[in-house]
């Protein structure tokens, strides 16, 4: 035991929920401020980005992981008091150029204050010297020092047994969305629980698909677990936090910035017992879930994607290489376990022989109405017509934005 | 001694008449023109001396004074040289002053004298007209314009010198000119177009009901040229819908340069037209591409490439079907009856469907560039796709061919609801839809799936009692409304379950 889990058990007696002593959320707070960009500039890591970038290596998109701040400045804290004015002299060793900038920070820091402000946007918080503490993320080599959770935290306790890390693009095909959302739910109707991050594209229709099959689900932010980030994700975050949790390791009310968002990734990889990509270009920020997932020993999959889409050469070539599991149905969970797959609604068949015909047209992909009629040659045009409508009525097929014609995908109708 | 004579001056998209007043008193020899003039009408001084010089007749050395009644009405242009020439030469004794009333005057005055042609000859007649004139002398360049006026006596005249002559009865006037029809050469044929059955029928559907279009494919399948078709179908305008277009072709156009035409107007403005070119503005207010399509047919190639501001230009006019301009104190309110054909790839790169490159969000952002309340007003949306091999010889049908049926389906709707389709309200869609109840059983089911908004299902019930017109059909049955179905255009429905996902 040290003096600081010493300390720890009286510094959260009057916030209820807030598990957390003073150290720990120095050290988170010190986190958020550590990998603002200014600070990184003059670290050798900060060097080596610009150097790959000026060797054309990187794109400005490309996220490669920051710096791991927080294990050495967690070792060099240990057995520390838990004042600012140690935890910089700690910090200095590890980041000397902008020790005085921290000493800025937290000339008006308060641990109190913190914990007020997480009881006030309804946030509970474990930090690592906490026994409500995901053991899980342990297992990092830099554990976030302080876990906020938003909605219900209970749902981390099934966590890594039952929960999947969903990752991929944020620009996704369609069918790579609609992959993202029926695999989710496919795991959310056998009671897993579905991990992503929340952003636009895969993580979101992950989030979607577990949600519309009514199971948990946990979004880990890149922003404080109060706001919603991207805020065109609102109402996902609000339909989040009725059943699942949004977790973050950085303090309410932090903005999101370049180094939070690989970050948040190791997280997603350590609460889950196997991650899954669905659609990943080359050096995608995806791809960092898989190295830090490869680092625990987490199960890796990914869904193959076309051969003709960028958006698939990164997951592709993970499949390729060896280095993950391929993801052959909707039915991920039954498949892993070797279980039966969960009862799933059936949808009526196509009733008649023009629907039926139809609808075997339809699967070489999406076609006008013109195209069907040529291909359906036998129907007289009003029994085409007919036969879509009542396909579409029966949710079996859909018109798209282009007047085109496909197979509905989202089997929740 | 004081003369009158009487011309117009082109305000917005009408005439109005103005009073020219020429003094001769005794002073310092000179001519001064007054009565708020633009720059054209400051020159005509110099023209009007010059021609009357080189006509063979003679001012007098003494003070003249010319004036533009009203005097607060800004004029422009330059078809006062006539008038003031005419006034001038009454006032000088040259032509009984009387000789000039009941008659209006029009044109410019080259410096040798002669009389050469005007622009909005057309709105300058109606105006006469309306102000009770009886005869109009007009060049004899753009005396066609005016032929179409009736009640009028066209006076044509080519010389300075022959006006005066004829106004003085010295000569006898020309007669009108031929009231020529401009076809504007033959309209293309949808002859020409291979295969494209579904969007041919759309474009049928579409003029049969006055609806507004929205092409969809990619780059060279032919959207362009379905829509240039489009006039061809449409049925010849009336007489009274002629004389509107024409006048404002003449009023907007080059001088001489509007021949009456019985086809509607086919605008196809550059998606770089700002929101003041395509809606009309300026100090005075001009007429934009939409006034200009009045009565016929704007098409928007690239819809996804308009400026937001432009296309949200176009909401109130294409709702009102006219615009009110409010431009240096005062408004000019301009019609803008017209029916909208867009054009816009599937997605982004153009390619739609197989090898496409773009992302959902991608598609999802270019979809956005069109807003909702815009997308509100097309009726029918028509995917335009690369044809078959096989279907690069098929003609599918020709224009004289459809437009026959456009006609009638359009007297059938006129007979029956005293508008087209399009124009129907909702409240007048239920009253003469014909809408039979296994139609009202598969929308409403459509509604309750949520595949149609409330206004989607408008939308297409619309469209449907346009294919029955088409195919004679007094009732809408659940095939009629399968087909509408199928024509659909439900971006705006699409897009709200997208975000609800």
């Amino acid at each position: 035991m040290t003096i600081s889990s010493a300390l720890h058990h009286d510094a959260h007696l009057s916030f209820p929920g807030v598990d957390a002593c003073d150290r720990c959320l120095a050290l988170s707070q010190l986190t958020v401020f550590l990998w603002s960009v200014p600070c990184l500039r003059g670290t050798p890591a900060y060097a080596a980005r610009q150097q790959a970038k000026q060797q054309g290596e990187l794109e400005d998109d490309d996220a490669p992981a920051p710096p791991p701040l927080a294990a050495p400045l967690v070792a060099s804290c240990e057995g520390l008091e838990p004042t600012p004015g140690e935890l910089i002299r700690a910090a200095d060793g590890v980041m000397p150029p902008r020790a005085r900038d921290a000493a800025r920070v937290f000339a008006r820091w308060s641990a109190d204050a913190v914990r007020e402000r997480c009881l006030a946007v309804g946030l509970t918080a474990a930090c690592h010297c906490s026994l409500d503490y995901p053991e899980t993320l342990r297992a990092l080599a830099d554990p976030p020092p302080v876990l906020y959770v938003a909605g219900n935290a209970r749902v981390l306790d099934r966590c890594p047994a039952s929960a999947v890390g969903m990752v991929g693009t944020r620009r996704p095909t369609r069918v790579g969305r609609e992959a993202s959302r029926n695999i989710a739910m496919g795991i959310a109707q056998v009671g897993g629980v579905v991990v992503s991050g929340m952003a636009l594209g895969v993580d979101g229709a992950s989030h979607e698909g577990a949600l519309m099959g009514r199971g948990a689900t946990i979004a880990v932010l890149a922003s404080g677990a109060d706001r919603p980030s991207p805020m065109s994700h609102r109402r996902l975050y609000d339909e989040i936090l009725q059943s699942g949790a949004i977790v973050s390791e950085l303090p309410p009310g932090t903005e999101p910035s370049k180094w939070t968002f690989p970050a948040r990734n190791r997280i997603i990889a350590a609460l889950s017992s196997a991650v899954i990509v669905v659609e990943a270009p080359k050096r995608s920020g995806a791809l960092i879930t898989v190295d830090h997932a490869q680092d625990l020993g987490v199960d890796v999959f990914a869904v193959p994607g076309s051969l003709a889409s960028v958006t698939c050469e990164g997951s592709n070539a993970l499949l390729c290489e060896g280095g993950a599991g391929v993801v052959d149905g909707v039915d991920f969970m039954s498949a892993r376990t070797g279980g039966s797959s969960a009862a799933r609604p059936e949808r009526p068949r196509p009733v008649n022989a023009g629907q039926a015909a139809v609808h075997d047209v339809l699967t070489s992909g999406p076609q006008s109405r013109q195209e069907l009629g040529r291909a359906t040659s036998t129907l007289a045009p009003t029994e085409l017509e007919e036969a879509l409508t009542d396909l579409e009525l029966s949710g079996w097929v859909e018109r798209g934005l282009d007047g085109r014609y496909r197979l509905a995908e989202r089997s929740a109708r | 001694m004081l003369a009158r004579s009487t011309t117009f001056s082109l305000d917005v998209l009408d005439a109005v008449p103005v009073r020219v007043e020429a003094d001769v008193r005794p002073g310092l020899p000179g001519l001064t023109v007054v009565g708020l003039g633009d720059t054209a009408v400051r020159e005509a001084r110099e023209r009007v001396q010059s021609a009357i010089a080189n006509a063979g007749l003679k001012l007098p050395q003494r003070r003249m004074v010319v004036h533009l009644a009203p005097a607060w009405l800004r004029k422009r242009g330059s078809s006062f040289d006539l008038p003031i020439a005419c006034a001038l030469l009454a006032a000088s004794g040259q032509l009984e002053p009387q000789r000039l009333d009941g008659v209006g005057l029009a044109g410019e005055l080259s410096l040798a004298g002669e009389v050469r042609p005007v622009s909005g000859l057309v709105a300058i007649a109606m105006a006469a007209r309306d102000a009770g004139l009886t005869r109009l002398m007009v060049p004899v360049d753009s005396a066609h314009e005016a032929v179409q006026i009736e009640g009028l006596e066209l006076l044509p005249v080519a010389t300075l010198e022959e006006a005066i002559a004829v106004l003085a009865g010295r000569r006898q006037p020309r007669p009108a000119p031929p009231a020529p029809l401009d076809a504007g050469g033959p309209c293309p044929d949808l002859a020409d177009v291979r295969g494209q059955r579904d969007a041919v029928a759309a474009l049928e559907v579409a003029a049969a009901g006055r609806h507004n279009l929205l092409l969809v494919g990619p780059p060279g399948t032919g959207k362009t040229m379905l829509a240039r078709r489009l006039p061809g179908i449409l049925p010849p305008l009336s007489p009274e819908a002629s004389l509107e277009v024409t006048r404002i072709r003449s009023v907007t156009g080059a001088a001489g340069g509007a021949a009456f035409t019985d086809r509607p107007p086919f605008r196809a403005p550059h998606h770089t037209i700002s929101p003041v070119g395509l809606v009309g503005g300026g100090v005075p207010p001009r007429a934009g591409e939409l006034t200009l399509a009045h009565l016929g047919v704007l098409f928007l190639d690239e819809f996804g490439e308009f400026s937001r501001l432009t296309l949200e230009a176009l909401r109130q006019p294409l709702e009102d079907r006219s615009v009110v301009l409010a431009r240096g104190g005062r408004s000019a309110q301009m019609p803008t009856d017209v029916q909208l054909v867009a054009a816009m790839n599937p997605c982004p790169c153009g390619r739609g469907g197989l090898g496409c490159r773009c992302s959902e969000a991608d598609i999802e952002r270019y979809r956005r560039r069109i807003s909702g309340p815009l997308l509100d007003r097309i009726d029918v949306l028509a995917p335009v796709l690369r044809p078959e091999p096989d279907e690069v010889h098929e003609v599918t049908t020709t224009t004289a061919t459809v437009a026959g049926r456009v006609r009638e389906a359009r007297e059938r709707q006129l007979a029956r609801q005293g508008c087209l389709n399009a124009a129907l309200t909702d409240r007048q869609l239920v009253e003469y839809g014909g809408i039979d109840d296994a139609a009202t059983k598969l929308l409403d089911q459509l509604y309750a799936r949520g595949t149609l908004s409330m206004r989607g299902a408008h939308r297409v019930l619309r469209v449907a009692r346009t294919i029955a017109d088409v195919q004679r059909d007094e009732r809408v049955g659940r095939p009629t409304l399968a087909r509408a179905l199928t024509m659909r255009q439900d971006l705006v429905c699409e897009d709200v379950t997208e975000v609800a996902a």
